[in-house]
């Protein structure tokens, strides 16, 4: 069991740190942040919340002076995550937008950024300068405009994508930029509750050994979806106004399998979460959200 | 006449050697078929999905090429060492996907004209002036054991975090790819793939490999299993319906015409009892199982992406010595399946996305002793009585190779003596506790093992003696080897007499009933 407990560790750890390419069924929600804490949490039976983890991401997101990225209905984004405390990962990612609810979306990632360097300065370094030294954001700015610049013919999948979209990187600057603090949930619903015998649930077909140990140990609990809960702050990097953007949003992502019977639960507690938390229907990406907010008089 | 022409213009075939500057356009240009998902085909071929090894490998690569540029240093040999193994990737990546094709008419009638004429082939010029054999560098081809030889190939399989000994695994995939049968299986505990294969290459896959990594090559990780050591649930087929041991072995026998039913040792369902012994087995519930008189399992580690051959003929590879003399050991172990793509270039990855390129020697198993009918079509390895005692002698001043092979690879007809010499000595390394180290996971009867040994011995002599190689660690062979077991009397005078058990070894070990495979005639 031991081994087991091992090799799924190492699984997840392998799943979560190279993924380079995939496609979620993910539905993204306003709710409100009371909602989910405490005694809320419990209201929305037979569906279960259980929170597990928790981290930090910081997002610096680019586009062209045109609004190319934006219009072509995708971000693209530098992004720092700090999952476990003073341990940084570093990935670039292009991601498409939501255009209606339950789209399933495309993620394209780099994450071995390490050794990418700007005129001799390590990228990850001007990443962490540009999050913590705000006089220096403009200048950083530039630096970043340079790396596009210099990879924009590159085998890096987010700059493959931006050529196939015929958008030119060398004229991305950074537009918007902000730190969430996600919390992330297993929904997951009980062998012998209302929703399981309504749906006549069996334990999902998913993979067995991409399954979270939490699943494993506990056999009643089937495991629906994955829930993280975003409290996010972005600014503008165009321009050298402070005033913040919040946005408080939940991601739900589709885990049972058969897929199909995953979006009619989906569907079921999407219906629960308007009536008891009040959540409304969002297809709006953090990016789209923030760029628009801050530059909402232009072309969207 | 018409085969020695087509093999003259199939040798021919070799793609020209890299010259010239690099340019940057063209090896982003490559970077890019390797790597992007939306470039869908490849010389003709539909690429469908690229594995996270292929991608993170090249891009590696092709970030450093970058930073070559940048600093002005395209041109350096680094760099055009570089571009060559970018290249390299993408001809064995293209080589599988024309492997899975199928073999054509002309491949088979390629085999038939290789086995006909291997001795024509296989004989090399003995020079005057004989050099003395330099050691060479490591390479990701060879590297020489850095501890215990017989150790080699379990030092490197845990290495890999190959675990063999499980007893439940669950069905993922039925192959029908190649003329053995074989079915991708998972280890229901750790999670870890294997390919289940019958028939009579479970004896001898398992020995070659274990010598071929004793002697420095890198090769795949196949176990012998003995008789009901794994219990193989069936899963459930496409249809979601529990699969019954009639489907599997009616799947096998559609794929391959081979009925695996004399090789199912118990059948049985996962039922509660069995549950409460191994709760491991609960997703399993009210699923049939099965297990084997007799298999071999080849680990097919999680984190290797396994390309196409090695292709030893490739212009940087063209002049390795480890390669050119690796017929030698070849032909020692009687391996006739030398075709490129039973070699296996694979980028593997540990926990750290470190990435490494590995060549290897795949699926020796049509070896030590093949027995090759015309009418019937049929082949059969692991033929005691038809692997022979000599296996090397000199002939009119040059060395004359007894054995028969199903490709004429120009790597190994460009050898040279030093080569071969350096293979040799490579061999003279394997001793007496090697070799009995190495048969003693085959799975074969104890006389068998026997047997076995002192032909390996008596070839092994042979090669070092033509070779001129002091034998440092002398074994004394016995060619008349007899054993007798009571009534029984199965080994007489250096040759097998009586079958061994159908009931353990129902592929058979004397008679030469093979699996009636297509192989040039």
């Amino acid at each position: 069991m031991v081994t087991f407990k091992f090799f799924l560790v190492m699984l997840f750890t392998f799943q979560f740190s190279m993924a380079s390419t995939g496609v979620e069924e993910q539905r993204k929600y306003l709710v409100d942040p009371a909602q989910l804490s405490g005694e809320n949490l419990n209201r929305i039976q037979p569906f279960v919340f259980h929170p597990h983890s928790q981290y930090i991401t910081y997002d610096i997101y680019f586009d062209t002076p045109a609004w190319d990225i934006r219009n072509s209905s995708h971000s693209f984004r530098l992004r720092r995550v700090e999952k476990k405390k003073g341990k940084w990962d570093y990935a670039v990612q292009i991601k498409s937008e939501m255009t209606e609810a339950s789209q399933i979306r495309m993620e394209l990632e780099y994450k071995d950024l390490g050794n990418q360097k700007v005129n001799g300065e390590l990228l990850t370094d001007l990443i962490n300068q540009f999050i913590a030294d705000e006089p220096a954001r403009a200048n950083i700015s530039v630096k970043f405009t340079k790396w596009m610049e210099r990879k924009k013919e590159s085998s890096l999948a987010p700059f493959q994508k931006l050529r196939d979209l015929k958008i030119d990187a060398s004229k991305l600057r950074a537009a918007v930029w902000g730190h969430s603090i996600r919390q992330r949930y297993h929904v997951y619903t009980e062998k012998n509750s209302t929703l399981a015998k309504t749906y006549f649930i069996k334990q999902s077909e998913k993979n067995v050994f991409l399954v979270p140990d939490f699943f494993k140990t506990q056999k009643q609990l089937i495991w629906l979806m994955e829930a993280s809960y975003d409290r996010a702050i972005f600014r503008d990097a165009l321009s050298g106004k402070t005033d913040e953007w919040t946005i408080h949003e939940l991601e739900i992502e589709n885990k049972y399998r058969p897929r199909k019977l995953g979006t009619l639960l989906l569907n079921d507690l999407e219906e629960k979460m308007q009536q008891v938390w009040q959540a409304k229907i969002s297809t709006r990406s953090k990016y789209l959200s923030s760029s628009s907010h801050f530059h909402k008089d232009e072309k969207e | 006449m018409v085969s020695r022409c087509a093999l003259g213009l199939a040798l021919l075939a070799t793609p020209p050697a890299f010259s010239g500057s690099n340019s940057i356009s063209e090896i982003r240009s490559l970077c890019n078929e390797l790597t992007n998902d939306s470039t869908k085909e490849i010389d003709g071929y539909k690429v469908l999905k690229r594995k996270d090894q292929l991608l993170i490998h090249v891009r590696r690569s092709c970030e450093s090429l970058e930073d070559a540029l940048d600093s002005g240093t395209l041109d350096a040999p680094s760099s055009t060492a570089q571009i060559l193994e970018l290249k390299y990737i993408r001809d064995s990546w293209i080589q599988k996907f024309k492997f899975d094709e199928g073999l054509g008419l002309f491949d088979i009638m390629m085999m038939g004209a290789s086995h006909q004429f291997s001795r024509y082939f296989l004989r090399y010029d003995i020079p005057d002036n004989k050099k003395s054999v330099t050691e060479i560098e490591p390479s990701i081809f060879w590297k020489a054991p850095a501890g215990p030889r017989e150790k080699e190939f379990d030092r490197k399989a845990a290495e890999l975090g190959i675990k063999p000994n499980f007893k439940w695994a669950v069905l993922d995939e039925l192959e029908v790819k190649g003329s053995a049968p074989k079915a991708h299986i998972l280890d229901v505990n750790s999670g870890s793939r294997w390919l289940m294969k019958w028939g009579d290459e479970v004896n001898t896959d398992i020995v070659a490999s274990r010598i071929f990594s004793a002697l420095g090559f890198n090769t795949d990780y196949p176990y012998n299993s003995k008789s009901g050591e794994i219990n193989l649930i069936l899963g459930k087929t496409e249809n979601k319906k529990k699969r019954s041991v009639a489907h599997f072995v009616k799947f096998i026998y559609n794929g391959y015409q081979i009925n695996l039913s004399p090789f199912i040792q118990s059948t049985g369902r996962v039922d509660r009892a069995t549950i409460a012994k191994f709760p491991e087995l609960t997703p399993y519930r009210g699923q049939y199982y099965v297990s084997f008189k007799s298999a071999a399992i080849d680990a097919r580690p999680k984190d290797e992406l396994r390309l196409g051959g090695m292709l030893s003929g490739h212009p940087e590879n063209f002049n390795r010595r480890e390669l050119k003399g690796a017929i030698l050991a070849l032909a020692w172990l009687g391996v006739w399946d030398i075709k490129e793509i039973n070699t296996l270039l694979s980028i593997t990855m540990n926990e750290k996305s470190e990435t490494k390129l590995t060549g290897s020697f795949s699926d020796l198993g049509i070896s030590m002793g093949i027995k090759v009918s015309k009418f019937p079509r049929d082949i059969k390895a692991g033929l005691v009585n038809e692997f022979p005692w000599d296996i090397v002698s000199i002939e009119k001043g040059k060395v004359q190779f007894n054995t028969h092979v199903n490709a004429i690879l120009k790597t190994y007809t460009s050898a040279n003596y030093e080569d071969l010499q350096w293979m040799a000595n490579q061999i003279a390394q394997i001793d007496e506790p090697i070799l009995r180290h190495c048969l003693s996971f085959s799975g074969w009867p104890l006389f068998i093992q026997e047997l076995y040994f002192y032909k390996l011995s008596e070839r092994r002599k042979q090669i070092l003696n033509v070779f001129g190689v002091e034998d440092t660690h002398p074994i004394v062979i016995n060619r008349m080897y007899s054993y007798r077991d009571g009534n029984s009397h199965p080994v007489k005078d250096g040759y097998l007499v009586e079958e061994p058990s159908l009931d353990t070894y129902p592929y058979g070990l004397l008679h030469e009933k093979g699996r009636f495979r297509g192989f040039g005639w």
